[in-house]
């Protein structure tokens, strides 16, 4: 049975998530050597909302996001994604989780270099079978022109500004159609007009797609777009107010 | 096919890297195939010196010196074979077939030639036929001879002239080219072998050392099954008894090791050092290049690929290297050895092999033959050090992936 088909039963489709919550965290731990990064964390993130976690640096917010990404593994505690526990899942099924309903943007743009714009946005759908390659390679093709990039399909990351790769990180993660973007301080390496405009992007995305994001920003102005903000401090979430 | 346009991607981006790894598996597969053809060359060498012959072994045995070198003489390698051990030689399975001959020196004060006396076979008389360049041939019933042309060019010899052998004189029948593609045992006279025992028989010189009889040999040539050879070598060995030399392939090889430099084991071992050395390397881009592509491994990782997709993916470019090095090396050492064409080695023949009466001067010969052996790539080689390549790239993959993998998000996050 191939990886798609394994979790087809219990991942639900792309795009659509199993009830109010796509994202449920409980009682989340973390240490790092002898530093407890995250003390008990609860978090709940609805389907279609934009979230956003602020705070200082070393407050545990990337920890949160790498562990809800099922990236990182917590010392106590669970997620459930979709409904679906990510406490024991193995690298397989963790894999085909975030390919059929995870968006992930960085703050690094994290393109693979060796590829052109087109073939970093089809990435993710490599070991796809249930569309055929010409279609993922039209909707690739069309997420790159809903970023801006229309004319840019075949160039390479380093002939790219960093607001152009940006964009096509952006297009990658919602290559999938996925039910929820995680973006880590994704304007963090952009000057504040190209921020802005990939935030809007994002957010335009988000609601075109249907897309719930969670994004990790030191930024008010961009958390002050957010209909839920969530606040860390230490480890802990201090606040939460929509 | 996205996996493979990443792959070659990849390879293309890191082209340094890439060509060196592919030349270093090309380096390793052309001198795995260069050296052991050339091995397999020397090898096939060592059997032209008894080829040149017409036999896979040839039986004699070791005599003494006469008292007088005067008149019809044995050589000293070519002692009397008695016609009883030749029966027994002809017995032993594996002999496909056996011919006989006397070879003698006939010792004139004022002329030398070498006489073989020969049974009527594709190595001796029959094949003399063969090359006959005037007259007509000779059979096993004849009383006339046969000689070679560099002898009758010599003493001005022409068919129908009557030459002497010990007090006896032989009308020429032909003149023949005994050394044009070789097979036959060179000598300036030929005749068939009842003239030459008979002769034997009655030579002062050669009964004052041997019991000759007019059925008796000196010279035995054997073709041999050579899946056999082994066997039949120990059992004329055998029976021979101690003075006997069977020479043979088996012989030449332990006689011309000194020569011939490179043995094939040797050839082997020099290319399985390069071998070694061409793993080592590729083990070690390998493994560069894993550490090197960590963040782009993490990338991967959160986008959707399984560990075991960015393995493949490893695999891929690994083996598309160990290809593209195997083909190129391959391709070099074909035209390597087609320009070579062949090997060229000059050895000293043992002296049975080349028993002509060297304290004459005017009878000497050059003892030393150059032998041309063709060089051919050995396929099975070809295809070890093919799969040899591949193999080697694997295992460089599966071993560096089995290495602790990198936590991704330590790579990827922005704090």
């Amino acid at each position: 049975m191939n990886d798609t088909a394994m979790l087809a039963k219990s991942v639900p489709a792309p795009g659509v998530a199993s009830g109010r919550d796509i994202i449920r965290v409980r009682r989340l731990k973390k240490h790092y050597g002898d530093v407890e990064v995250l003390k008990g964390v609860d978090l709940a993130v609805d389907a279609g909302q934009f979230t956003a976690i602020m705070g200082k640096s070393g407050s545990g917010k990337s920890t949160l996001l790498g562990i809800i990404a099922g990236l990182e593994k917590p010392d106590e505690g669970n997620v459930s994604i979709l409904g679906h526990k990510l406490d024991g899942m193995s690298d397989r099924d963790l894999a085909t989780l975030r390919r059929r309903s995870i968006g992930i943007v960085f703050q690094g743009f994290s393109l693979i270099p060796s590829l052109t714009a087109l073939d970093n946005v089809l990435l993710p759908t490599f070991f796809a079978t249930e569309t055929s390659a010409a279609e993922r390679r039209q909707r690739g093709v069309d997420l790159l022109k809903q970023v801006g990039l229309g004319d840019r399909l075949n160039y390479h990351p380093a002939t790219l500004s960093g607001g152009e790769q940006q964009r096509v990180a952006i297009a990658r993660a919602l290559m999938n159609n996925p039910a929820i973007l995680l973006a880590d301080e994704p304007t963090g390496n952009l000057d504040q007009e190209t921020g802005a405009s990939v935030l809007e992007l994002l957010l335009d995305l988000g609601r075109t797609h249907g897309t719930g994001l969670l994004m990790v920003t030191h930024d008010p102005d961009v958390a002050a777009k957010a209909g839920h903000v969530v606040e860390m401090k230490d480890g802990r979430i201090i606040d939460g107010h929509p | 096919m996205g996996v493979l346009r990443y792959a070659v991607n990849e390879l293309l981006f890191r082209s340094g890297r890439s060509l060196v790894t592919a030349v270093s598996i090309a380096l390793a597969v052309l001198a795995a195939i260069v050296l052991t053809s050339l091995a397999s060359s020397y090898a096939r060498a060592l059997r032209v010196p008894i080829e040149t012959v017409g036999a896979d072994v040839i039986v004699q045995r070791q005599g003494d010196i006469p008292p007088k070198l005067e008149g019809l003489v044995f050589p000293h390698p070519n002692a009397l074979v008695p016609a009883d051990i030749v029966r027994q030689i002809k017995a032993i399975p594996g002999v496909i077939a056996l011919t006989r001959a006397v070879y003698m020196w006939d010792l004139e004060p004022d002329r030398y030639e070498s006489v073989l006396g020969i049974d009527d076979s594709e190595v001796g008389l029959a094949g003399l036929g063969r090359r006959l360049i005037d007259g007509k041939p000779i059979t096993a019933a004849s009383h006339s001879i046969l000689v070679d042309s560099d002898y009758a060019t010599k003493n001005h010899v022409k068919v129908g002239d009557s030459v002497m052998v010990g007090v006896d004189s032989f009308a020429v029948a032909g003149i023949v080219d005994a050394a044009r593609s070789g097979k036959l045992v060179r000598a300036d006279v030929y005749m068939p072998i009842v003239l030459a025992q008979a002769l034997a028989a009655t030579a002062p010189q050669v009964q004052a050392l041997y019991p000759f009889g007019a059925d008796d040999a000196n010279l035995v040539l054997v073709k041999v099954n050579r899946e056999q050879l082994q066997g039949v070598v120990e059992k004329v060995t055998s029976l021979i008894g101690k003075n006997g030399v069977v020479s043979s392939e088996l012989s030449m090889r332990n006689a011309l090791s000194g020569v011939l430099f490179l043995s094939q084991s040797m050839g082997l071992i020099i290319a399985a050092i390069i071998g070694l050395f061409a793993a080592a390397f590729v083990w070690r881009a390998t493994a560069t290049s894993v550490a090197e592509r960590r963040r782009e491994m993490a990338i991967l990782q959160a986008i959707g690929w399984s560990w075991r997709h960015i393995g493949e993916q490893v695999v891929i470019e690994n083996l598309a290297l160990a290809m593209a090095g195997t083909a190129a090396g391959l391709a070099v050492a074909l035209v390597v050895v087609l320009s070579l064409g062949h090997i060229s080695v000059t050895v000293d023949l043992p002296w049975d092999l080349s028993s002509t009466p060297h304290f004459i001067p005017t009878a000497a010969i050059d003892r030393t033959q150059t032998i041309t052996a063709p060089i051919s790539i050995s396929w099975l080689t070809a295809g070890i050090a093919a799969a040899g390549s591949l193999a080697i790239s694997l295992l460089a993959v599966l071993a560096v992936l089995a290495l602790p993998r990198p936590q991704p998000w330590s790579l990827l996050r922005a704090e």
